[in-house]
């Protein structure tokens, strides 16, 4: 008969004479038995899916043999530890993960923005005028998004400070998402606090074309599939100007937002394991309003801004052999931004990077990972003041690294990780080296403990490496530890990190603003998650907490202090509930944040004023319907229904008025509400 | 989305061609593909199943014995889910999926393993309507209209389609009014089909009679 290694019966069980068609399966209770020709031994093989197969030389002398096998459980997604410390992973491939890719689109409050959604998750701070990730009490620069495993330039559309700025990437685009929060693998560098790991679709599944019309403009988009692979255009164009003209803004806008753009994505499957990606995506918005001077803020003068982005990743990825898998990719991003306002600035960045991973996995226990890239960058900067002075500045710069990682399954129960990332970045003349560790260990049966430690480096920003070469990476030292427990269908996670900066950029105003890297800093607190799907019929909500201290002394900080992006306390509540006899999904979101520290330049104390502490209630929904008999989704959200009244802070002039006193104008959003209507239209290719 | 979207147990009924046969293989194919015939519950069905493993692995250039592998694993899978014990129901479609990605690579241009391919994709569905229903829907016709560009005559294609059609919700398109053509079709298509030899797939006949009469009843 047939047994698990846990004493359970095993019905379905193939046990066969190898080489042969004699065998029989086992019954209701475990019970097998075959009849096969005579020989001196017989190689009896015993198989269930889940199971190591069984293997066994009997000898075939007597009439009849009683045969007990026990078959031992194989390791899989759900018996097996991973390491989740510091990070959230949504994607459909994985069974064992926190959010779907459809989670990201569906959350309300989001209007479809990946940032917007990842809010929504603990680690983040909401930081309403800016619109980009603030990560465990890290400036918006310490996140570095990455596409296939490549580095994006600017993925978030060009604002200006106080207009929240958007990600320029569809959340459709990718299959999977990992949001990190830190301790991440030694694969990625150039980001202090937390790495974005989108990556993107395989082959489309069929063709289609697609048809979308929103309150603010209109996409098109073509998938074409072949035998073996499938390309997908999209042009896309978008006008603020007709949704302003109706609701009321807070600003003057002399042009408002427009943009268009285009994108292309080819897959090819090269081989029944390899497969080939480019993509690429090009895009123009301009915009002009009434912006307050910098040196008299409550001064305005027209603001024109335009921004021309373009964007191309190819890799290529395949196995080969057995055990090894390999993959290539490049990337190059090309970003012009244009602002004017009495002066006129023109910056232009672009960037090459590449990449390469060789995967090796020796056995189903370990896995070694070795990779190298090289990035390289230009920066160019033009500066026309108001007085007709030209002001050029630019520079380039070669980043190399090399990483090795190994992944080490001790047992069912325990993994480590253990990685290297050493790096060279030109313009510095400096090498660094980044180790990191982490391990999980099983504490039950749908629980585990999960531990991350490392080193992260991030060259200074291009403002600073305008003007001074002389300067070392900025470092944060890592420290993360989290428990989780996964069942069916609701999951429960605490995370708590130490996160300790050094060499963070000062700005030394007695020293003619010399620069150098005398900034220090940290960031400690916890986070909780806990997500339900089944308790509530058709019903799924998240709660989400961030607790946060930290302070830094950075930039032009003359002190050790709180940053203004920093809050306490975070908190969000998703709720979204599907009613079929609607067929309609509604979702509703509740955001809080806790008041932010900033500075009044008036007062002696630095950082001494707060905001108010930040509330939203984001509503949306999603409707399923044909419309010219075509599959259907009319989506409407609306941000603030509860018409909270949220300030940001105040914003200073830089120079004081004929009193000395430095005038002031309140941070806002740029309207109460933002209310979205749009009708997504699918038509059948072939029918 | 709690609209019916699979179907219980298909019944099928094969043709034998009663002519003795030499080789091992066939005799063992035929005695197989007649378990799986007369199998009337899920015991059956795996055992049948376990049949079709062993000849594979002695027979190991052939796609039919892993087809039929697949295709009583998915039965399998389908009474597990009627009688509501998702976790082997998975475990069965998972291992449907597995041989049937084998068979894929001994024999790339065969339509029927297409078809078997859009049957385990439904068996994805199964595990979570919500979450899987918008992404292995297009796949499902994606595979069906590869298995039709092969083979334009299997009537199994149209079924499937037609199946597939008639349990999907209105507003993706699905419901007894646009599955009624699709299922004339199938009836067509199997009125004229006659298979390459006796052991290769001839089910569906019935259950295209039983799918068209319901739509019909509900147009």
């Amino acid at each position: 008969m047939v047994q698990s290694n846990d004493n359970e019966i095993i019905v379905g069980a193939n046990v066969y004479n190898e080489g042969t068609f004699d065998g029989a399966t086992s019954d209701i209770n475990g019970y097998f038995h075959f009849k096969t020709s005579k020989s001196e031994e017989v190689n009896v093989l015993a198989s269930y899916l889940g199971y190591e197969d069984f293997y066994r030389v009997i000898d075939n002398t007597k009439d009849s043999i009683f045969l007990q096998i026990i078959l031992e459980e194989s390791a899989n997604e759900l018996n097996t530890v991973v390491i989740t410390a510091g990070a959230f992973e949504a994607s459909d491939e994985k069974k064992a993960v926190l959010l779907k890719p459809l989670d990201i689109v569906t959350t309300a409050g989001a209007t479809a923005d990946l940032a917007g959604a990842l809010n929504t998750l603990p680690g983040t701070q909401t930081v309403g005028e800016e619109g980009r990730l603030f990560v465990r009490g890290g400036d918006a620069y310490e996140t570095q998004t990455f596409i296939d495993g490549l580095p994006v330039l600017k993925p978030y559309n060009s604002s200006v400070p106080n207009i929240p700025a958007r990600n320029r990437f569809s959340p459709f685009l990718f299959k999977g998402t990992v949001f990190s929060t830190g301790g991440y693998s030694a694969e990625y560098g150039q980001a202090l606090s937390s790495a974005l790991l989108l990556n993107t679709q395989d082959l489309a599944p069929k063709s289609e074309t697609s048809l979308s019309l929103m309150s603010v403009g209109l996409a098109l988009g073509k998938t074409q599939r072949w035998d073996k692979s499938s390309l997908a255009v999209q042009a896309d164009y978008s006008n603020l100007a007709p949704y302003m003209g109706l609701i009321d803004q807070d600003l003057k806008w002399y042009k408002a937002p427009e943009s268009f753009g285009g994108q292309f994505i080819y897959r090819k499957q090269t081989s029944s394991t390899g497969i080939l990606k480019v993509q690429g995506n090009l895009s123009r918005n301009i915009l002009a309003m009434d912006y307050p001077s910098a040196e008299e803020v409550t001064i305005t003068n027209r603001l024109d801004l335009s921004n021309t982005n373009a964007y191309i990743n190819a890799n290529y990825k395949e196995i080969l052999g057995d055990k090894w898998t390999l993959f290539i990719g490049a990337g190059w991003n090309n970003n012009l931004d244009e602002i004017q306002q009495g002066f006129d600035l023109e910056e232009r960045e672009s960037s090459l990077q590449s990449k390469w991973k060789l995967l090796y996995t020796p056995n189903e226990d370990i896995s070694i990972k070795v990779g190298g890239e090289y990035w390289h960058s230009n920066f160019n900067q033009q500066f026309l003041d108001k007085e007709g002075e030209l002001y050029e500045i630019g520079f380039s710069n070669n980043y190399t690294a090399l990483f090795n990682e190994v992944n080490w399954q001790i047992s069912r129960n325990v993994v480590a990780r253990i990685g290297n990332r050493i790096s060279n970045t030109g313009i510095i003349n400096e090498w660094t080296w980044a180790p990191r560790l982490s391990f999980a260990w099983k504490t039950g049966d749908k629980s585990q403990l999960s531990f991350a430690h490392g080193q992260f480096f991030q060259a200074p920003q291009n403002d600073f490496l305008r003007f001074e070469r002389d300067l070392q990476s900025e470092q944060a030292t890592h420290w993360i530890i989290n428990w989780q427990r996964v069942t069916e269908g609701r999951t429960f996670r605490v995370e708590a990190y130490e996160k300790q900066y050094h060499n963070l950029i000062t700005i030394n105003p007695n020293e003619n603003l010399a620069l150098s890297n005398q900034g220090n800093g940290y960031a400690r607190g916890i986070d909780l998650f806990f997500r339900d799907r089944t308790t509530i019929k058709n019903g799924d909500y998240w709660l989400s907490y961030s607790y946060l201290d930290a302070k830094r002394k950075y930039r032009d900080f003359p002190v050790k202090t709180a940053p203004n992006f920093v809050s306490r306390h975070n908190v969000s509540v998703v709720y979204k509930h599907w009613v079929n006899q609607l067929n309609t999904q509604f979702g509703l979101t509740y955001s809080y944040a806790s008041p932010r520290w900033y500075d009044d330049p008036n007062t002696p104390t630095f950082n001494d004023r707060q905001t108010r502490a930040f509330q939203d209630l984001s509503f949306n929904a999603s409707y399923l319907t044909r419309l010219f008999d075509q599959f259907t989704i009319v989506y409407v959200s609306v941000t603030n229904i509860a018409g909270f009244a949220n300030s940001f802070g105040q914003r200073f002039s830089t120079n004081p008025n004929e009193d000395g006193l430095y005038t002031a104008i309140p941070i806002q959003p740029t309207a109460k509400r933002f209310a979205f209507i749009g009708v997504f239209i699918s038509f059948e290719s072939d029918k | 989305m709690k609209s019916i979207y699979y179907v219980g147990l298909f019944f099928f009924v094969a043709i034998f061609n009663l002519n003795a046969q030499q080789g091992k293989y066939q005799e063992a194919m035929k005695k197989s593909i007649s378990e799986l015939n007369e199998a009337k519950d899920i015991e059956a069905l795996l055992t049948a199943a376990n049949s079709f493993e062993r000849i594979s692995k002695v027979a190991d250039k052939e796609w039919l014995p892993l087809y039929y592998q697949s295709f009583a694993q998915m039965q399998a899978a389908a009474g597990f889910m009627g009688s509501k014990q998702m976790d082997k129901c998975m475990q069965s479609v998972e291992k449907a999926q597995a041989v049937l990605k084998t068979a894929l690579e001994l024999a790339p241009n065969e339509a029927e393993l297409y078809i078997m391919q859009a049957y385990v994709y439904q068996g994805y569905i199964w595990e979570d309507v919500q979450a899987n229903g918008a992404k292995f829907t297009p796949m499902i016709f994606g595979v069906l209209e590869r298995a039709i560009a092969m083979d334009a005559d299997n009537p199994r294609a149209y079924l499937m389609k037609g199946q597939q059609t008639y349990f999907m919700p209105e507003f993706f398109g699905g419901g007894a009014k646009t599955a009624l053509p699709l299922l004339e079709q199938a009836e067509e298509k199997y009125s004229k089909y006659t298979p390459a030899s006796e052991l290769h797939p001839n089910w569906g006949k019935d259950r295209a009679k039983a799918l068209l009469a319901q739509a019909r009843e509900n147009n």
